[in-house]
């Protein structure tokens, strides 16, 4: 313990633990980007949390190697090996101490980021599975593998361009690798995509829903420690070095043909995190169960919008969270009787009330189409309110016009025959 | 603090040679640098002189375990280095390598206690041993200073106190004079003679001054081999005014290697 402590202040493990966690927040909390944004940002739920975490690995990873390797020349460059050979304690025994400490290192810094998202995710929800507990350990194993790795080649090659020359080496490696198989990795169309998953980095969150496969974290686990492993016995090993790159050629060749090929083999949706729950009383308005805590504000304006829209034919009587991810490539899906709404969706989360009145998302090829959907949907909200408003934002003036003359040919139309034709503009999808 | 002294530690010694070789053949590289050597020491300061290229950095390296020799017997306090003995044949030895290598971010303190750790010693007496090795290689007033930020002479120190924190009865310094100065040798001269009565000291050095102020006995070695072994007056007697040299012992020293030539 006492060689520990020594070991703890004379190593880079402390530096390494502080530049990881500098590095990692200083890149969330300097910029703005998609960890920041709806309900997968990386202190909305702790599932995404943990996969954003993974995702800052991208950088963090290469640097647990860099410093590994400047830790690991450390034996070469001193010589030691000579008094240390003509001691009793054996070579694997003799870096223990120093294995561990850039092991503690490494833990440390990647719970202290889990530490400062999880304080704010505790209190962004209540929703709390475990399905996140493998995919945050399989993390911190990760990045103990990278360091360990890191000292085996700096030891194995003790030449002072050996740690910047490893951490660009990996870097490349994991820009290589990027992304989940079937979503688009730079390797798409070249070799199997499941190669992707030998990175630490999962990709981006797309939703709160998701889970990581069972399958994947064990894998991912193997390979892992396989590295961890290999990178230990060649910095240990004071002989026949090439044999510590069995571990990893064995976790290579098990986990490799395993891995699932494509995205759903990844990342399944989390049974537990997308059941519905409902509000009492009717009509029905239910959320995710991992948005539960959002349902209190939204059920007032959701009621009020559908006793709005009961004027109209075949309206719809229920308002139900979308549980597919909204940001999911693809068009999204409709239920009939059903008003789907997403919290990603911003025009929902700031008005919830006016984003139900407006009616299913179209997604149109031209902007000229897009205008019109604009148009019948603004004639459709005025008609429910019994007054003329825009509840879109008008930027270049050109939909105030449209939307009013359509408002008034609406206005224009017997009144029996008024609610079939908001019911038709409601619905309508993109038009020339 | 008291130390508790082993019953292994009193126990009378059931051999006769702290170091006992037979025609020991140990290679350095494709050389074979010690060739056909025999040497009997018992405890008391030895110093083993020879030119360069004599072996002596070879004998010590396999005297401390480091290297296997290739032919010959090597008895170490009694026991063939190797198996299950090697270990405790291990924490009896103290060295300190020509190229004493160490960690430079480590203050002496931590180093001593690192070595002491890797030299498998009780983790209770741990802490004293380091100070008193310390205190032994005078560099109390040192002692928190990180080795990068000392001179060469107290590098040199260091490396004899790590040498000497687990107590050795088989003590090997190679070379543990270079780098210091006047006043630091004798104090080292000193520490050695305190050091003679129960352990087995060999100091190899090409200084022949050296070995003729501190050694109980003096080996010369040349080519590998043993040449001579014998008291400091022993070697100036083998020397007279016709071979080089600035003093008796290097005259004799001159005599016995042109002769094994």
């Amino acid at each position: 313990m006492r060689v520990l402590r020594i070991e703890l202040r004379r190593s880079a493990a402390l530096w390494a633990a502080l530049l990881t966690v500098v590095v990692s927040l200083g890149m969330f909390y300097s910029l703005s980007g998609p960890w920041w944004k709806g309900t997968s940002a990386w202190t909305s739920e702790w599932t995404t949390l943990a996969l954003w975490q993974r995702w800052l690995l991208l950088e963090t990873w290469p640097l647990a190697l860099g410093i590994g390797a400047w830790q690991g020349r450390r034996d070469a460059r001193s010589t030691m090996d000579e008094l240390a050979a003509s001691t009793p304690r054996p070579a694997w025994q003799r870096v223990l101490p120093l294995v561990s400490a850039m092991a503690l290192g490494q833990i440390t810094a990647y719970l202290a980021i889990f530490f400062v998202g999880g304080v704010q995710v505790a209190f962004n929800t209540d929703y709390f599975p475990l399905s996140w507990v493998p995919v945050a350990l399989v993390g911190i194993l990760s990045t103990v593998a990278a360091a360990l790795l890191g000292m085996g080649v700096g030891r194995a090659v003790p030449s002072i361009v050996t740690p910047p020359a490893v951490a660009a080496l990996g870097l490349a490696g994991l820009i290589l690798l990027m992304g989940t198989p079937d979503d688009q990795s730079n390797l798409h169309g070249t070799v199997s995509q499941a190669i992707a998953l030998l990175s630490p980095n999962l990709g981006t969150p797309h939703a709160a829903f998701s889970a990581v496969t069972t399958q994947v974290n064990l894998l991912q686990g193997i390979w892992f420690l396989g590295l961890g492993v290999t990178g230990f016995s060649l910095y240990a090993a004071t002989k026949r070095k090439e044999l510590a790159l069995l571990p990893a050629l064995a976790a290579f060749a098990i986990a490799l043909p395993l891995f699932p090929n494509d995205r759903a083999g990844v990342l399944r949706t989390d049974p537990e995190a997308v059941a519905l729950v409902c509000a009492d009383d009717s009509p029905r308005v239910c959320v995710t169960r991992v948005h539960q805590d959002s349902l209190g504000s939204i059920v007032g304006p959701a009621r009020e919008a559908l006793t709005m829209l009961a004027k109209i034919p075949g309206a719809p009587t229920a308002v139900e969270e979308d549980t597919t991810a909204f940001n999911a490539r693809g068009p999204h899906p409709r239920k009939p009787g059903v008003v789907l709404v997403s919290f990603d969706d911003w025009q929902f989360a700031s008005r919830p009330r006016d984003r139900i009145l407006i009616g299913p998302d179209a997604s149109c090829d031209s902007w000229a189409q897009t205008l019109q959907v604009y148009a019948n949907r603004t004639a459709v909200v005025s008609w429910l309110e019994g007054s003329f408003r825009l509840p879109y934002r008008d930027q270049d003036g050109t939909l105030q016009p449209l939307a009013e003359s359509t408002w008034n040919a609406l206005r224009a139309l017997p009144a029996a025959e008024q609610p079939a034709k908001v019911a038709e503009l409601r619905d309508g999808s993109c038009s020339g | 603090m008291a130390r508790v002294v082993g019953a292994a530690e009193t126990a009378p010694t059931t051999y006769a040679w702290q170091i006992h070789t037979e025609d020991l053949r140990v290679k350095a590289g494709r050389r074979m640098a010690v060739n056909g050597l025999d040497l009997k020491l018992d405890t008391g300061v030895h110093g083993i002189l020879g030119p360069n290229g004599a072996g002596k950095t070879t004998l010590i390296r396999a005297l401390a375990t480091v290297l296997k020799p290739v032919g010959g017997e090597l008895t170490l306090l009694g026991r063939s280095p190797g198996g299950r003995g090697l270990k405790a044949l291990r924490r009896e030895i103290g060295y300190l390598p020509q190229q004493f290598g160490f960690y430079p971010r480590f203050t002496v303190r931590e180093f001593v206690e690192y070595m002491a750790w890797l030299k498998e010693m009780p983790k209770a007496e741990i802490p004293g041993a380091v100070q008193r090795a310390i205190d032994r290689a005078d560099l109390t007033s040192r002692a928190d200073d990180r080795l990068k930020t000392l001179s060469g002479g107290m590098v040199r120190r260091a490396g004899i106190a790590q040498a000497i924190v687990n107590d050795p009865r088989i003590l090997l310094l190679d070379e543990p004079t270079v780098g210091l100065d006047p006043a630091q040798r004798m104090q080292f001269r000193s520490l050695l003679r305190s050091l003679a009565g129960d352990t087995c000291v060999v100091v190899s050095t090409h200084l022949v001054e050296d070995v003729a102020t501190a050694c109980g006995d003096v080996v010369l070695m040349n080519e590998g081999r043993v040449v001579f072994q014998g008291t400091p007056a022993e070697l100036a007697a083998a020397g007279d005014g016709s071979h080089p040299g600035d003093s008796p012992a290097e005259r004799g020293y001159s005599a016995i290697l042109g002769r094994s030539r």
